[in-house]
């Protein structure tokens, strides 16, 4: 598979740069002035002097064809994709073929450029930087050439707001509804995911404690705590909303079940799973088993119950959003935002309140792995042995 | 035997389970019905009314009343009477013999008309009102409506009480011939007329015609009833201390009925007026002067009392106050009197009645009990929807709740859940994959996977039911019809299931026993070879066990892609219909049948992994 | 059989005579009932280990060593026959914390410094935090370890890691030592270093210690007497007196006493394995027939 893409690089290495060089600037330059065909001087006049400083500078990295050249050379073809994309916004029909030649060109330029730098395996005594750009360079141009292109096809083909929002028109929507959008996070967030966390957790730790403890329970409560587990929220949702009001208490209950059987499971397993000998090193000196638990189990544990807690989190926050979706309420959580945005046809404040969301979630998943490495610093999973 | 000793415990903390549900359904549900026991517009009402001489006097100075006001005062045409009397329970002792007697007896009712021998004509119908009384006592009134309303095609009536005669309109019906009773249900041979009021008569008599003065009797009698007149009463005489300064009076039933037009209250003979007067201009948040009807009386803004000379001053009519009310506010005068407050049963007057006045009510409406019942658990068994219901209502709506539609109808349950079931199949092979093809292309290309895993990550923060409706638009417009198709909810399941998958495969695929690649290199094989031969079996197992993980995912994914998008053949359907409806017992059946489902896939799962690896045992 | 009652092992400049003896065993048996058939680990141990001796238990896998000592340390409980362990019952013992132990692998607490790891009995056994700290200091320091207080025991080589706990094991000053295997994990010339350091700190402190090895001459350079062992069933074979002198150095393993002592273990085992071979074929060579007393 990597032969091919091996044989393609050479190819285009093997090109005289100059070669490359002039069929890319062929490309561009029509693109480029492709706007005029369509709609006027007007649109990349706007951009001034700016759309042939890009091009002039993309293709003196081209014409370079050095690494450091490539790892400049993607960014600076991505700006002239969005220079052509800005071109066309300010035009009213859709894109014409100039446009959507002068941005494949550059966008395609720009995934070229990414390629070889990836694909160059680097001699042993490359320097750092290199080493680092070849590393980075991957997971920082992933999301840029998405907005991109998402913004890009939505402005080329003028998809209209109700159907699909641009990216621009979700940094409008999320800088104007900033306000309510933090109103709505602490209500989800705060209230319904942290404090649900809490008492699942708490009371997931109390039971396995408990049923740690006994034979019994253990034979007879885990296979039923798999079991309860494995309810989907779309179930649960609407039975909790029936016993706990449409209120925000309901959906901190949706979670507290979604944190408590993964907890309950993981904090048994953590309690129950000891290595013997330590066990008989307690023995040994007669410790009683209040002791016990505090010098090993609960320590052991530790472990396991993050391990728990990092699937509840994610697990809770998607079933704390479909839950506000299941439970129609007051309006004043995160997904009860996107409900109504959504059925409104507001798609920009749907994504502009995912997009707050996702990185809450991913604060929160932060902060728990923050939060293990200290507890836990001393687990070999952490220490990456 | 020993399976049953080792299936023991689970059935053990399963019947717990169960039995926890009762505790747990009445703590959910009693403060529900405590609330509703205390919302007074769940209670019914009665009225306290003056009460007439129960016995025609023989002279005496002995007058007897049935259902007496704790504290009374006797009154005659809405003047009290003068003189001295002493009141015990339901006699009072008159200090004097009256003037005038306690009851003059009008004339007889005419009739008995009608089949039952029981219906009788008013002699005006003004007496509509006026006590009757039959061999010098007093006749009580009392009328059971039915439970139902009379639909013209309904023949089956159900009463508080058991027995009595029946009167529908104003005709009494006999029984056998009209209806037959039995207990507190009655069958007509007719169905009533819509609309018509059927009542049974519980008391002595029943009103059942006010305008025609259509009466009639519970049971025959030697004389016909007389209408009484000028009847001496015991009006319910209000608390409170009569001293020139107090103003504020209780009533002995309490709560009140806040909006009660017939309530008649009277200092002495005066009546006193509880209709509120409205400002003449317009409070729009500025203006601080309101004139109103009368010139004196108790000012209130949006229900507050407010205070003379501290928050308004008055010129006659006129009021101005200290703060202007915000726009909008309720500003009321009350001449008399205003409730204030309607749980204790206290009133405020305007002005204080002079000593020796007597504050009496003729007749007023006040909340006797609950609707629901006297006591908490009546009420809560009462509640048509508990917030969780008792275990054994969810299971008697099992078998309703399966065999509601025939199978061949495409509502039926099971079918739902089939339906689901194959949505759910299909998305996990989908994203299961998808999945298995991007954990190899990350394998096999380390630059893609250092580029898009943090990003695959970071993707399954967005809350995938956030993008149901957007995926259900674009489906939409490509030209699918969401409403009866998988594709929607193949691929929202797929989209949650192919991260597991992805990160369980490619764990897998690298999880190879490095001697294991160092044995296939002195082999000389190929890397196609490599891969098929050692590492997708060492991958088997982390792939099966992340397509359970995804299959869980997948079937949330599929239930939410279908309550988004009203697919009438799925569960989703089901459960988004049911939570509109209410019927929380269903929505419980609905629950523990997606959790089976959700176990049956993973078991299912389960299967192919012993089938596909039986080397490996979990 | 049993000991003499005066055991003639001096160690370091006092030499006693007559000691008090620590550990009795009286005809100890130990057999486990695995789905119907019995297996016998330890049939009919006598054994006798006065105060202040240094006893080695040998031999192949099966022989009860390990079980002998994990039933002095009431870890398990024998089937038959009577345990004295410091004059008290073994769990009596257990309670009392009469002994430390030191298991094969280090069994320290991946979360506790070595610091902790150290005090850890003591915070069972309810000292007082200074006293703790103090006695955990003066023992690392006795181990050489007494730089790696904040260390956590990954850090630590796995040599480090056992002397640690030996440390933890002499921590709360039981009167004896019982050690199951302790250096079995590490390369032979740790183990001779160790070797030399165990000697080191018995000398210092004096105990009792009842040793289990697979390594003869780590037997005969530790100890003041052989307990060889022998399989199927686990029993004692032979008890040899090592009359090394101490404090032995590693010039002692290269003495020409040392290596009688390395043959006549091993001849003793041998013989033990003979004979337990013999027992389980029979005399005809049938398995299962009853052997005679019989010698190759």
């Amino acid at each position: 598979m990597i032969r091919p893409l091996r044989a393609a690089v050479a190819v285009t290495r093997g090109l005289r740069p100059v070669w490359s060089a002039l069929a890319f600037s062929a490309i561009a330059l029509v693109g480029l002035f492709g706007p005029l065909t369509a709609g006027g001087p007007d649109a990349l006049a706007r951009l001034g002097a700016w759309p042939l400083i890009v091009w002039l500078a993309a293709v003196a990295l081209v014409i370079d064809g050095r690494l450091r050249s490539n790892v400049a050379l993607v960014p600076v073809a991505l700006l002239g994709a969005y220079l052509s994309l800005l071109a066309q916004r300010a035009l009213p029909g859709p894109g014409a073929w100039g446009y959507w030649t002068a941005f494949w060109a550059f966008v395609l330029t720009s995934l070229a450029a990414f390629g070889r730098v990836s694909l160059t395996t680097l001699p042993a005594d490359a320097p750092a930087f290199d080493r680092r750009a070849q590393r980075t360079l991957p997971v920082a141009i992933v999301p840029l050439i998405v907005l991109l292109l998402w913004e890009g096809l939505v402005v080329g083909y003028r998809v209209p707001l109700g159907i699909f929002p641009r990216v621009s028109d979700i940094y409008t929507a999320l800088v104007t509804s900033w306000p309510v959008l933090l109103q709505d996070s602490y209500v989800t967030f705060v209230k319904e995911v942290l404090l649900g966390f809490a008492i699942g957790l708490s009371t997931g730790y109390a039971a396995g404690v408990a049923v740690a403890g006994s034979r019994f329970l253990q034979r007879g409560f885990l296979p039923l705590a798999t079991a309860f587990g494995a309810v989907p929220i779309v179930g649960l949702a609407p039975v909790l909303g029936r016993a706990f009001g449409v209120d925000w208490q309901s959906k901190a209950a949706v979670v507290v079940i979604v944190t408590f059987f993964p907890v309950v499971l993981n904090t048994v397993q953590g309690l129950t799973r000891v290595d013997p000998l330590r066990l008989e090193l307690l023995h040994s000196y007669a410790a009683g088993p209040r002791q016990v638990f505090a010098a090993l189990r609960f320590p052991n544990s530790l472990p396991f119950v993050f391990n728990a807690l990092k699937i509840s989190v994610v697990i809770s926050i998607v079933s704390v959003i479909v839950a506000e979706f299941l439970i129609p309420g007051p309006p004043n959580g995160l997904g009860q935002r996107i409900s109504l945005s959504a059925h409104r046809g507001a798609f920009d404040v749907v994504f502009a309140a995912i997009l707050v969301s996702s990185v809450i979630s991913m604060l929160l998943y932060g902060a728990i792995m923050a939060i293990e490495r200290l507890a836990t610093s001393w687990h070999p999973s952490s220490r990456g042995s | 035997m020993s399976r049953l000793r080792r299936a023991w415990p689970v059935v053990a903390v399963m019947l717990a389970t169960v039995a926890l549900g009762y505790p747990v359904a009445l703590l959910f549900g009693l403060p529900l019905a405590r609330q509703r026991m205390h919302d007074l517009s769940n209670w019914v009402t009665a009225t306290a009314v003056a009460q007439p001489v129960a016995a025609v006097p023989d002279g005496g100075n002995i007058l007897t009343f049935d259902a007496a006001p704790v504290s009374g005062v006797l009154v005659r045409d809405g003047t009290p009477l003068p003189g001295g009397y002493r009141q015990d329970g339901g006699t009072v002792r008159l200090a004097a013999p009256l003037a005038r007697p306690a009851v003059r007896l009008g004339p007889a009712l005419q009739g008995p008309v009608g089949a039952a021998g029981l219906l009788y004509r008013l002699p005006s119908p003004d007496d509509a009102t006026s006590p009757l009384y039959a061999g010098g006592k007093l006749l009580h009134e009392g009328a059971d409506p039915s439970h139902e309303r009379a639909d013209g095609r309904a023949t089956t009536f159900t009463f508080d009480t058991a027995s009595g005669p029946v009167a529908v309109g104003d005709r009494v019906l006999v029984q056998g011939r009209d209806y037959r009773a039995k207990g507190r249900q009655v069958t007509f041979a007719d169905a009533p007329p819509f609309n018509a009021d059927v009542r049974r008569i519980t008391g002595d008599y029943a009103v059942l015609d006010p305008q025609q003065g259509v009466v009639a009797l519970a049971g025959p009698t030697a004389t016909p009833p007389r209408v009484g007149r000028d009847v001496v009463r015991l009006a319910e005489r209000l608390r409170g201390s009569v001293d020139g300064t107090n103003r504020t009076f209780a009533f002995e039933h309490a709560p009140v009925v806040d909006i009660d037009p017939a309530r008649r209250l009277y200092v002495n003979d005066r009546a006193l007026s509880s209709t509120p007067e409205r400002p003449q201009e317009r409070v729009d948040g500025g203006r601080t002067r309101f004139t109103f009807a009368s010139s004196s009386g108790l000012v209130t803004v949006d229900g507050r009392l407010m205070t003379p000379g501290g928050q308004y001053t008055r010129d006659g009519p006129v009021v101005t106050f200290a703060e202007p009310p915000r726009r909008n506010a309720e500003v009321r005068q009350y001449r008399d009197y205003l409730v204030r407050d309607l749980r204790a049963g206290t009133i405020t007057l305007a002005a204080a009645p002079a000593p020796g006045s007597v504050v009496w009510a003729a007749t007023y409406d006040y909340y006797a009990r609950p609707a629901c019942g006297t006591t908490l658990m009546q009420c809560f068994f009462g509640m048509p929807q508990h917030p969780v219901p008792f275990p054994n209502w969810i299971a008697a709506r099992i078998v309703p709740y399966f065999t509601h539609y025939p199978i061949t109808d495409p509502r039926n349950v099971v079918r739902g859940v089939l339906y689901t079931a194959a949505g759910t199949v299909s998305a996990l092979l989908l994203g299961g994959a998808f999945g298995m093809l991007l954990a190899v292309l990350f394998v096999f290309l380390r630059p893609l996977e250092e580029a898009l895993l943090p990003w695959v990550i970071a993707s399954q923060t967005i809350p995938i039911i956030a993008l149901v409706p957007v995926l259900l638009l674009i489906l939409g417009n490509a030209g699918i019809t969401v409403q009866t198709s998988l594709i929607p909810t193949a691929l929202i399941g797929a989209y949650i299931a192919f991260f597991p998958v992805t990160v369980g495969t490619v764990t897998g695929l690298r999880s190879v026993d490095p001697l294991a690649l160092d044995l296939m290199r002195s082999y000389a094989a190929s890397p196609l070879q490599v891969f098929v031969k050692v590492r997708f079996p060492a991958a088997v197992p982390f792939l099966f066990t992340s397509l359970k993980l995804g299959a869980a995912a997948a079937l949330v994914g599929a239930l939410v892609a279908e309550t988004e998008s009203n697919n009438r053949l799925g569960l989703g359907y089901d459960i988004v219909g049911q939570v509109q409806a209410g019927n929380v017992a269903d929505l419980w059946i609905l629950l523990v049948i997606s959790a089976a489902l959700g176990i049956g896939l993973v078991a299912l799962v389960g299967t192919l992994q012993r089938v596909a690896a039986p080397w490996d045992r979990p | 059989m049993g000991a003499p009652a005066s055991a003639p092992t001096p160690h370091g400049p006092t030499a006693t005579a007559a000691q008090p003896v620590v550990i009795r065993a009286d005809k100890v048996c130990k057999t486990y009932r695995v789905r119907g058939t019995e297996a016998v680990a330890l049939e009919d141990a006598d054994l006798e280990v006065c105060q202040g001796e240094f006893v080695s238990l040998i031999g192949p896998s099966g022989c009860g060593k390990t079980t002998l000592l994990r039933l002095v340390a009431d870890l398990i409980q024998p089937t038959s026959g009577a345990l004295e362990v410091a004059g008290k019952s073994a769990a009596a013992a257990r309670e009392a914390r009469e002994y430390g132990f030191v298991f094969q692998a280090p069994v320290l607490y991946d979360w506790r410094t070595v610091l902790a790891n150290v005090t850890l009995p003591l915070e069972i056994m309810g000292f007082a935090r200074a006293e703790r700290r103090r006695r955990a200091e003066s023992l690392l320091a006795m181990v050489g370890l007494e730089t790696f207080h904040r260390q956590y025991p990954w850090q630590l080589s796995g040599g480090m890691q056992q002397r640690v706990s030996i440390a933890r094991a002499l921590a709360f000053e039981p009167k004896l030592l019982l050690m199951d295997e302790p250096f079995g994990a590490l390369d032979e010339i740790t183990r001779e270093t160790m070797n030399h350091e165990l000697l080191r700190i018995w000398g210092r402190t004096g105990k009792t210690v009842l040793f289990v090895t697979h390594s003869i001459a780590e037997a005969v350079f530790l100890s003041s007497r052989i307990v060889v062992m022998t399989a199927r069933p686990g029993r004692i074979q032979k008890i040899i007196h090592v009359d090394l002198p101490y404090p032995r150095s590693p010039e002692t393993r290269e003495s020409e006493r040392f290596f009688q002592l390395t043959t006549e273990v091993r001849e003793a085992l041998r013989l033990g394995q003979a004979a337990a071979g013999v027992a389980a074929r029979g005399v005809d060579g049938r398995p299962g027939s009853d052997g005679g007393a019989g010698a190759p």
